[in-house]
């Protein structure tokens, strides 16, 4: 917590999950065949420390028509009360007590008991959960160290009511830690209703299998002013990863939230999904801190690495890391969208803009980002043919100070061109970082700085751009060093038109703007290329 | 008015004990007061020797170990300390009460108390009555895996009343993953003194998560207070909500070296309700001589300012600034630029940015100076009171969006309108007692409003603008009077430019004075104006 932000918050919610020392252990055998057994492991009392006798439930046969043992102790969705439990044990479940399951049980599971433990009681990596695992309103449920997946025969869900791997709603929380969610015919963790899943050193692979659409065939899914949360609180090298899902990596629905953040930089990976790997709407919010999202790595209906609309809010830094197809943006915003960014890389082959924002979204740039539309050769962007930026219908792209947010000045390096359309501004530089780097450097590679149809463009002091700046159709450029520093752009500033000059610049002395444009001297005398001046 | 003998007065006063503690719950006494021999008592069974470092955790557990004190306590049971018991806390029972030893919960006795993190995991209902949490006289130390005096996480919620939580080196209090604390009649102060530089660990309260925090009663009874903590003093992020019902927020961002946050500040897609009941109930106010506004709203949030809340930036920064954001006011004060020595340098009083909107829904008093009783204003000339850029709008709204009557919003200062942002004023009429008078009165303070970069600036009817309006850089004014009433602006609409003239107006009859407009481009005297 020191300095990794909020990561120590969940690291410590996990660590005080895991501290049940007086309750009772429950110990679940599913075999695969012949009978599942249950027993449980007394704590306090005339019985401390002594085992049950080993009570026989039905054989698992992947559906709810016969309880299995874990059945029977957790409940089910059939039937909410384990009420043989009391009578076979002389105690019943309760909060803090440990649930051990050796085996993989084949059943539907719904907890509505809070504060429960449910692990592996071998360490083999194989015991776990055939089904859904059901939280229904408990809070402080904990999930450690089990694969949890379909029926493996039939690789589906017992029941079409079955929505994913863990599904907690209406106010649960569930702690995933060192599990496998594997293979989900629907959704791999699904937050809903004012719940929370917490994925700490947590795998989440190949959801959506039997329904790859982009809501429930993603590998975690919060909805309805739920959150989720990624971590790897341990810092080990095991750590959360959201991968080669069928629908999405992740999906964020109707004011809902996700924080990932990283104990060890881009160790939570999001990657290898098709479509995209996140994607937020209906006013939700998603804050990534050195996470990696490797869109790059998608093979099927890829879409933008990162995709937020509907007054979505994404902020991204602590050298998180995005990647995408080619043809696809790493970061696409709409409909009144905002991202900031500080301290991160985002890489797109030529194809599609690196970034777009349209229909009055917000790019907020907070320095140390590194925006390519390339190839990246481990230090820097390189074959810069594209567009790292297109802003568009009244979308916003601005350098805002760090210091507004908690971050350290740093420069900002944009390869690629720029495309700012329909009454879009840009407004960038604020001045030098450590007393001469400007804050912007930009080169537009082989592209330009396209400004047209009734948009704008602001430089004030502390921006490099090298390449050309064109502005046109109604379009106009202001330059100035307000905040200090220079301003240069070197293929110079100017105003193509065809038969009407429209666009215009204020005239600038040359630190606002170097080399200084060629402005006409009044409008009837205007020459090609030639901007208004004011 | 009824009286009461002395039997029947202490049989009442019996009678309101019996009702304070549930019926079949259990009053748990935890003495901390001995190095050795603390002892952990639930009325019938006590435990002994213990010491101010396990007393208390015995009986409520710890990160370590749940309660070694069995059985432990139940939802509805009352947990009395005295004197400070110093470890961590983690708390899994729900329903809980704790609170001090003195007889009267609804008195702060700072003898009484936890230093060190106390933390509940997805329980609801308890309540923190009368008590220290931390220490009063100065900071001290928590442990390495700790973050905050009070933490609350995963669906818990916790009522903090007449309580203190003080001097943590850390977060003063944590909300996370849609918990809630209400703060009543407590206060908050002195924390994030361990992590005097990061603005991510030393904040009076930070909600997280889809997190709420509701400081004061709905009533407006109970204000909280936050100040003097290291960072910010209320921050609330990713998709969290804060209500401020009545509370003081002033003095906080104390770090060293200028690097601090807002007073208050919301992000990702986060909310604020802050409301003064009509009783100046909230204040909320940035450091005189120190850094940032007093609230700042970024990245799709909300802010919803309304019934008297006093909202005080300083000379260099706003009162209320936005990023990406909308701000809807109503009845409220904001000022700004107090002692600003070049008040034109300062944030406008009200600055939104990157596709922020400001919304006005009457009864404002927006002042870039001392504002006075009313909507008066001792205004610092040349200073900005409305700014909006980079594609934002500022609009008046009619008060019944709200539910509120319509009335008029005052503004003193000037106004910057620049990259793209539109300004749209002018409801008509509204009452005044018995008078109809203008929704919008705004004097521009020795400043004017300046209109530049592609911006539209708009007058509907209703606008009474003691000053100067400036357009320039293809910027252009649109004037009607469909809202009734008209459109004065005493000192002129102006379109300046140097070489291109590039600026229109519409409507040149319907502002008073009217405006003559140029008949061509080609010779535009200047100041004049385009027609369409």
């Amino acid at each position: 917590m020191r300095t990794g932000g909020l990561c120590a918050v969940f690291a410590t919610a996990a660590l005080g999950a895991t501290q049940q020392a007086l309750a009772n252990t429950w110990n679940v055998g599913c075999p695969g065949a012949g009978a599942t057994t249950l027993s449980v492991t007394y704590v306090g009392g005339a019985m401390d420390g002594t085992t049950s006798s080993m009570l026989d439930f039905a054989a698992d046969d992947g559906t709810d028509a016969a309880l299995d043992a874990l059945g029977a102790l957790l409940g089910t969705p059939a039937q909410r009360t384990a009420s043989t439990i009391a009578t076979s044990f002389g105690v019943t479940l309760s909060t803090g007590d440990t649930v051990k399951i050796t085996g993989s049980c084949q059943q539907d599971v719904t907890i509505t008991t809070p504060g429960l433990r449910i692990t592996n009681a071998t360490g083999s990596g194989s015991d776990g959960v055939q089904g859904q695992i059901e939280v229904a309103g408990a809070r402080q449920t904990v999930i450690n160290g089990l694969l949890v997946g379909p029926n493996m025969n039939s690789g589906s869900f017992a029941s079409a009511a079955d929505q994913a791997l863990v599904y907690a709603h209406d106010g649960a929380s569930a702690i995933v830690q060192n599990s496998s969610l594997a293979n989900s015919p629907r959704v791999g963790a699904f937050a809903a209703n004012a719940s929370q899943v917490l994925l700490l050193d947590t795998f989440i692979g190949g959801s959506g299998a039997s329904v790859p659409d982009f809501e429930f065939g993603v590998g975690a899914l919060a909805i309805d002013g739920s959150s989720l949360v990624i971590d790897s609180p341990d810092s080990n090298p095991t750590t959360t990863e959201i991968v080669s899902n069928h629908g999405g990596g992740i999906a964020l629905f109707n004011g809902s939230s996700l924080v990932s953040t990283s104990a060890v930089v881009s160790t939570e990976i999001i990657h290898a999904n098709d479509g995209r790997q996140l994607f937020l709407t209906g006013g939700s919010s998603a804050r990534l801190t050195g996470t990696h999202v490797g869109g790059d790595e998608c093979d099927t209906h890829c879409g933008s690495s990162i995709e937020a609309v509907g007054a979505s809010s994404l902020r991204l830094d602590g050298l998180t890391s995005i990647g995408a197809v080619a043809g696809q943006s790493a970061v696409t915003l709409s409909g009144s969208s905002t991202l900031l960014a500080s301290g991160t890389l985002m890489i797109v082959p030529a194809g599609a803009a690196t970034i777009e924002a349209s229909y009055n979204s917000v790019v907020a740039l907070a320095g140390g980002n590194t925006i390519c539309n390339g190839s990246f050769n481990g230090s820097t962007c390189i074959d810069s043919t594209g567009t790292a930026f297109q802003i568009d219908h009244v979308s916003t792209l601005i350098d805002v100070p760090p210091e507004d947010f908690g971050y350290t000045a740093g420069q900002d390096a944009v390869f690629g061109g720029g495309t700012v359309q329909l009454q879009s501004t840009v407004d960038l530089g604020l001045g030098t970082v450590g007393g001469s780097t400007p804050s912007l450097a930009w080169n537009t590679g082989s592209g330009a700085i396209a400004i047209s149809q009734n948009s704008s463009f602001r430089l004030d002091g502390g921006a490099t751009v090298t390449g050309k700046v064109k502005l046109s159709q109604g379009s106009n450029g202001f330059f100035n060093v307000a905040n200090g520093g220079t301003n240069t752009v070197t293929g110079g500033v100017s105003c193509p038109f065809t038969a009407m000059p429209a666009a215009h610049v204020v005239a600038p002395n040359a630190s606002a703007l170097s080399p200084t444009p060629d402005l006409a001297i009044g409008f009837l005398s205007a020459t090609a290329n030639q901007c208004l001046p004011f | 008015m009824m009286t009461l003998s002395g039997c029947a007065r202490a049989a009442a006063i019996l009678a309101l004990a019996v009702l304070a503690t549930p019926a079949g719950a259990t009053t748990w006494t935890v003495d901390c007061s001995s190095l050795s021999n603390s002892t952990a008592s639930n009325g019938t069974t006590m435990m002994t020797g213990l010491t101010p470092q396990n007393a208390l955790g015995t009986v409520l557990g710890t990160p370590i170990s749940p309660p070694l004190f069995q059985p432990p306590p139940v939802a509805g049971d009352v947990i009395q300390i005295n004197s400070i018991c110093s470890e961590d806390i983690l708390v899994r029972i729900p329903g809980l009460t704790i609170t001090n030893d003195s007889g009267s919960p609804d008195t702060l006795t700072v003898g009484d108390g936890i230093q060190g993190q106390l933390e509940f995991a997805g329980v609801g209902n308890t309540v923190i009555d009368g008590i220290l949490i931390g220490n009063d006289s100065g900071p001290f130390a928590l442990g390495a895996a700790d973050i905050a005096n009070l933490y609350v996480h995963d669906g818990a919620s916790v009522a903090l009343k007449n309580s203190q939580v003080a001097n943590g080196p850390f977060i003063g209090i944590l909300v996370a993953r849609s918990s809630a604390v209400s703060v009543i009649d407590a206060t908050v102060s002195g924390n994030g003194n361990g992590m005097a530089t990061d603005n991510a660990n030393n904040m009076g309260i930070l909600a997280t998560s889809s997190a709420t925090v509701v400081l004061g009663n709905g009533d407006g009874t109970g204000p909280a207070t936050i100040e003097t903590n290291a960072g910010s003093g209320v921050v609330v992020s990713d998709g969290s909500s804060l209500v401020v019902n009545a509370a003081t927020i002033a003095g906080n961002a104390t770090e060293a070296g200028g690097n601090g946050l807002a007073q208050v500040l919301l992000l990702g897609a986060s909310s604020g309700f802050i409301t003064g009941q009509n009783a100046a109930a909230t204040t909320i106010t940035a450091p005189s001589a120190g850094c940032c506004q007093a609230i700042f709203a970024g990245g799709a949030s909300t802010l919803d300012v309304e019934q008297g809340a006093a909202i005080v930036g300083n000379k260099a920064h706003a009162a209320i600034a936005l990023d990406a954001s909308t701000l809807l006011l109503q009845g409220s004060v904001v000022s700004s630029g107090v002692g600003a020595s070049s008040p034109g340098a300062s944030e406008p009083t009200i600055h939104g940015t990157g596709n922020s909107v400001v919304a006005l829904a009457g009864n404002n008093n927006v002042c870039f100076g001392t504002p006075g009783p009313g909507a008066t204003c001792t205004a610092n000339s040349g200073g900005i009171a409305l700014g909006v850029d980079h594609v934002s709008t500022l609009i008046q709204v009619p008060g019944k969006v709200l539910g509120y009557p319509s009335a008029s919003d005052t503004v003193s200062g000037g106004g910057s309108v620049l990259l793209q942002s539109t300004v749209d004023l002018g409801l008509g009429l509204v009452s005044s007692g018995p008078s109809l008078v203008p929704s919008l009165s705004w004097n521009t303070s020795g400043a004017a409003i300046n209109v530049a970069q592609n911006s539209s600036f708009r007058l509907d009817g209703g606008t009474n603008i003691t000053g100067a309006l400036k357009l320039t850089q293809s910027s252009n004014g649109f004037f009607n009077q469909s809202s009734g009433g008209t459109n004065t602006v005493s000192g002129g609409v102006a379109c300046n430019f140097n070489t291109v003239p590039a600026t229109h107006v519409a409507g040149p009859t319907f502002v008073s004075p009217t405006l003559t407009l140029a008949g061509s481009m080609v010779s535009v005297p200047k100041g004049q104006c385009l027609g369409f």
